[in-house]
């Protein structure tokens, strides 16, 4: 698979960060795993441990997705897509919870 | 083609076999296999694959590429498509049969315990095979017309198929894999053994939720492509630019966006949170404005015209006709209170079948019609079309309308008793039946026939302004829909 | 357009057709016969080998991007990253939906065992770590073809590989057989089945990853990449890095929570 013009190249995602914002990001990921374990074992209520617990994985998530996958750089219009899908997600999410009779 | 009267087939077959009360031509079993198959062949394997066939062809001469972007990811949609037709038809081959469930596939019975046959995994394993060829399709699609536009294609002047080819494209993105989800939840139930769906405590309310989150988009799926080929053949039959272009673009989006939005209303009677229902009402109504909006804006593109009566132009002012009956039809259904009613009976199927054998199987028609001469060269029997027409609208009208009397008999019974009183209406709807498949079959021979013929047609037969006929892109004549001058293209013929 | 009339490769292919008939035998076989499933999977290993090879020799053309094409508002994307994206996009509806499926039938039964009893968490985090690691190196590997370090490229490459198989062994080599031995089976009972459903088609997912980093490595090693030619060095990174993310919920929600 080739790219043809070195000019549109220039366009492409060029700016990347470097290798010590890529390390960075990595070490607050292993920070934060170890975070949402050691959160898991403190004492207290398990709906608050669900809500920090998901919050850290969702700025996991937000955080691959910027710098790993360049999105920061790209601009938003090629975020447009992932972030479609993922209000696409959501809204079926809270309709199929409403619709949730609790359990028996 | 192919996959069209295979289903049109087992049309027939349950339309024998409603004829006349108490009837044993098919046993209830064979009967539900037949609902079914019909169902789904004629949703996925034709409405949704002819739209894309033509889009295929007739998407890039619109926008003056050459090709779409991946032109083998492009033949691994088609041969997965095909295989999972087949795939599909097959199942009937098998011991015990094919799924019985209806298109819907509802739990619990589409569990192993009540549909023990391979048969119905089977099936479900090659809906879920097409799921992935759909999601190939639309992600060649969307790249090509985001991509591959030629110069001077900007986005105002992309032309309406187009836009409702992206639009169902991208609606078709999302549609499919909240299908695949569930079948593959449905797949480890039938094969692992898994309680997904069985479970007593909302298994088969998850599966509706997850099925319908893909089948409302999916009717809108069959449905955007026909309304796009109907403003097509609108414009070049009238010779007058589309009214409010723009507002119809912007209706089309409204009405891909909402479509996400309105698919608890096939959950009306399941017995939910009615509050939540009750917001599915709302926005099933609200889809309705952009929707009458397009219809509108397509019949004053006729206003004060002079009407070309090509075959492609009866095709689409029949299925205006049909949408109309159709959408009202469908409006009546926003409302929870009405659809305890109408749920489940012939009411709903007259409504979808207006719809879909309706306005998107006649607006598909037209479009074959239309861009035929542009896709083989050749030119087919226009009076033998004309006529084909008329026997179709006739058999149509016939064998649905009949459906919207019969709004106390419940769908999918293999049979009735003589006591309901449904028995002249059946019999009138399948002698309808009789007619209008034989003339689908018939349009089919014209257009094959046209190719033993030999007679190759000139390059724009019907004089038309679009962009895929003159091969002027770049728009440096005035943009073709707005003036009525001829424009002299260079070369006619992109292809 | 260009010189393309005698240097464009060909665009007809027969794997199209091999893929979707190996497929489609898979099926077959999964519903019927196993036998008939193996032979399927044969026919897929063996076009996807025939794939390595072709696409090492360049044998079939990209896509090409012309600079009359109008294609605001994404000019700066290639044609392959946006494919690539939508795809992502569908992944991330289908994951979702399967989530939401855990979710919904998790609230609506009574009783639900807990995770930290159940789970080895030790080796859960052990595994993130290793999958985040490996999103590490499959970025560093994009970055050092970028300056055209070739040999950065190569150990990035392969570190990834060997994190996505240090994953799958702990997972399927540990993990699974610890909870099977304990009775957590697939059929145990719904929370069993969600973890194994999600896990597993994750696990796919990740070993479809590491077939298409294979193919990088592949190339790497025989037709190479340059500093501008390495589109497929980045859009496999994109997947993975997808799959590293859907693995950032997973874990918590089915080891902690």
């Amino acid at each position: 698979m080739d790219v043809p013009f070195p000019t549109l190249l220039l366009n492409l995602g060029e700016k990347m960060p470097g290798i010590k914002l890529y390390i960075g990001i990595w070490l607050g990921l292993v920070v934060a795993t170890i975070m949402e374990v050691v959160i898991r074992s403190l004492p207290g209520p398990a709906s608050v441990f669900l809500t920090i617990i998901l919050l850290i994985a969702g700025v996991k998530a937000i955080a691959i997705s910027l710098y790993y996958q360049n999105l920061r750089y790209e601009g938003i219009r090629l975020a447009t897509l992932p972030l479609a899908a993922i209000i696409g997600i959501v809204f079926l999410a809270v309709s199929a919870g409403l619709t949730i009779t609790m359990g028996m | 083609m192919f996959f069209l009267i295979v289903a049109g087939s087992l049309g027939m077959l349950m339309r024998t076999q409603l004829a006349t009360p108490n009837e044993n031509f098919l046993n209830p079993f064979t009967y539900d296999q037949v609902v079914t198959l019909h169902g789904l062949l004629m949703i996925l394997w034709v409405l949704t694959p002819l739209a894309a066939g033509l889009a295929n062809y007739i998407v890039p001469l619109q926008i003056g590429a050459k090709d779409l972007t991946f032109p083998r990811l492009n033949a691994t949609s088609y041969w997965t498509y095909l295989f999972s037709g087949l795939l599909l038809v097959g199942t009937v081959f098998l011991p015990g049969g094919s799924a019985n469930t209806g298109w819907t596939l509802y739990a619990p019975l589409n569990t192993i315990q009540f549909s023990p046959q391979p048969g119905a995994t089977l099936a479900i394993l090659a809906l879920a095979l097409f799921a992935v060829s759909v999601t190939i399709s639309s992600i060649n699609f969307i790249t090509t017309i985001v991509k591959k536009r030629a110069k001077g294609v900007t986005w105002t002047r992309l032309p309406i198929f187009t836009w409702s080819i992206l639009m169902t494209m991208a609606l078709a993105l999302f549609a499919f894999p909240p299908l695949a989800a569930g079948l593959t939840l449905l797949t480890t139930d039938r094969i692992f053994g898994t309680v997904f769906f069985s479970s007593t405590q909302g298994g088969s309310i998850l599966w509706d939720e997850l099925f319908w989150f893909f089948g409302h988009p999916e009717v809108y799926i069959v449905v955007l492509p026909a309304l796009g080929i109907i403003a097509e053949v609108f414009m070049t039959f009238s010779k007058r630019p589309l009214f409010a272009r723009k507002i119809f673009i912007a209706e089309l989006a409204a009405v891909t966006i909402l479509s996400v939005g309105v698919w608890m209303h096939h959950m009306f009677t399941t017995g939910v949170n009615f509050d939540v229902l009750q917001a599915f009402s709302i926005t099933t109504m609200a889809i309705s404005i952009p929707f009458e909006g397009l219809v509108v804006g397509l019949v004053l593109t006729l206003y004060k015209s002079r009407i070309k009566l090509s075959a492609p132009m009866l095709y689409c002012l029949a299925a205006m006709f049909t949408v109309t009956l159709g959408g009202v039809t469908g409006v009546l259904q926003a409302f929870p209170v009405l659809d305890y009613a109408f749920r489940g009976t012939y009411w709903i199927v007259g409504h979808f079948h207006y719809v879909m054998a309706g306005t998107a199987l006649f607006a598909l028609i037209a479009g074959l019609y239309y861009w035929w001469p542009k896709i083989t060269k050749r030119k087919y029997n226009e009076s033998f079309a004309k006529i084909t027409f008329v026997i179709s609208f006739i058999g149509f009208n016939a064998l649905y309308f009949p459906y919207f009397f019969l709004l106390d008999m419940p769908r999918r019974i293999a049979t009735y008793s003589i006591l309901s009183g449904w028995a002249s209406l059946n019999f009138d709807a399948t002698v309808g039946a009789f007619i209008f498949g034989p003339a689908i079959l018939l349009t089919l021979l014209n257009l094959i026939l046209s190719y033993r013929k030999n007679e190759s047609s000139e390059a724009n037969p019907w004089d038309s302004k679009e962009m895929e006929w003159t091969g002027d892109y770049s728009g440096t004549a005035e943009a073709s829909t707005t003036k009525d001058n001829s424009i002299q293209s260079k070369n006619g013929d992109k292809s | 357009m260009n010189d393309d009339e005698h240097t464009e490769k060909s665009k007809s292919s027969y794997m199209p057709l091999i893929i979707a008939s190996g497929v489609a035998i898979f099926l077959l076989g999964l519903a019927i016969y196993i036998p008939v499933l193996v032979a399927g999977l044969i026919i897929i290993v063996a076009a996807v080998y025939k794939m390595f090879k072709d696409g090492a020799a360049e044998k079939f053309s990209g896509t090409k991007e012309t600079p009359e094409e109008e294609t605001y508002p994404l000019e700066s994307v290639t044609n392959e990253k946006l494919g690539l994206w939508i795809f992502l996009a569908s992944e991330i509806l289908i994951f979702g939906s399967l989530i939401i499926a855990y979710a919904y039938v998790r609230v609506n039964s009574g009783s639900w065992p807990i995770a930290t009893q159940t789970h080895n968490v030790f080796l859960g985090m052990t595994n993130t770590i290793i999958l985040l690691t490996s999103s590490l190196a499959m970025i560093l590997s994009l970055y050092a073809i970028r300056q055209g370090n070739v040999k950065g490229l190569k150990i990035g490459l392969g570190s990834a590989f060997a994190l996505g198989i240090a994953f799958l062994v702990i997972k399927l080599g540990f993990e699974w057989p610890e909870l099977i031995s304990k009775g957590f089976t697939i059929t145990s009972g719904l929370p069993a089945s969600t973890y194994y459903v999600l896990t597993g088609l994750h696990a796919v997912h990740v070993a479809v990853g590491l077939v298409a980093v294979g193919y990088l490595i592949f190339r790497a090693y025989s037709l190479g990449f340059t500093s501008s030619k390495h589109i497929a060095v980045e859009n496999v990174g994109l997947y993975w890095h997808f799959v590293d993310i859907v693995w950032m919920f997973l874990f918590p929600l089915f080891y902690l929570i």
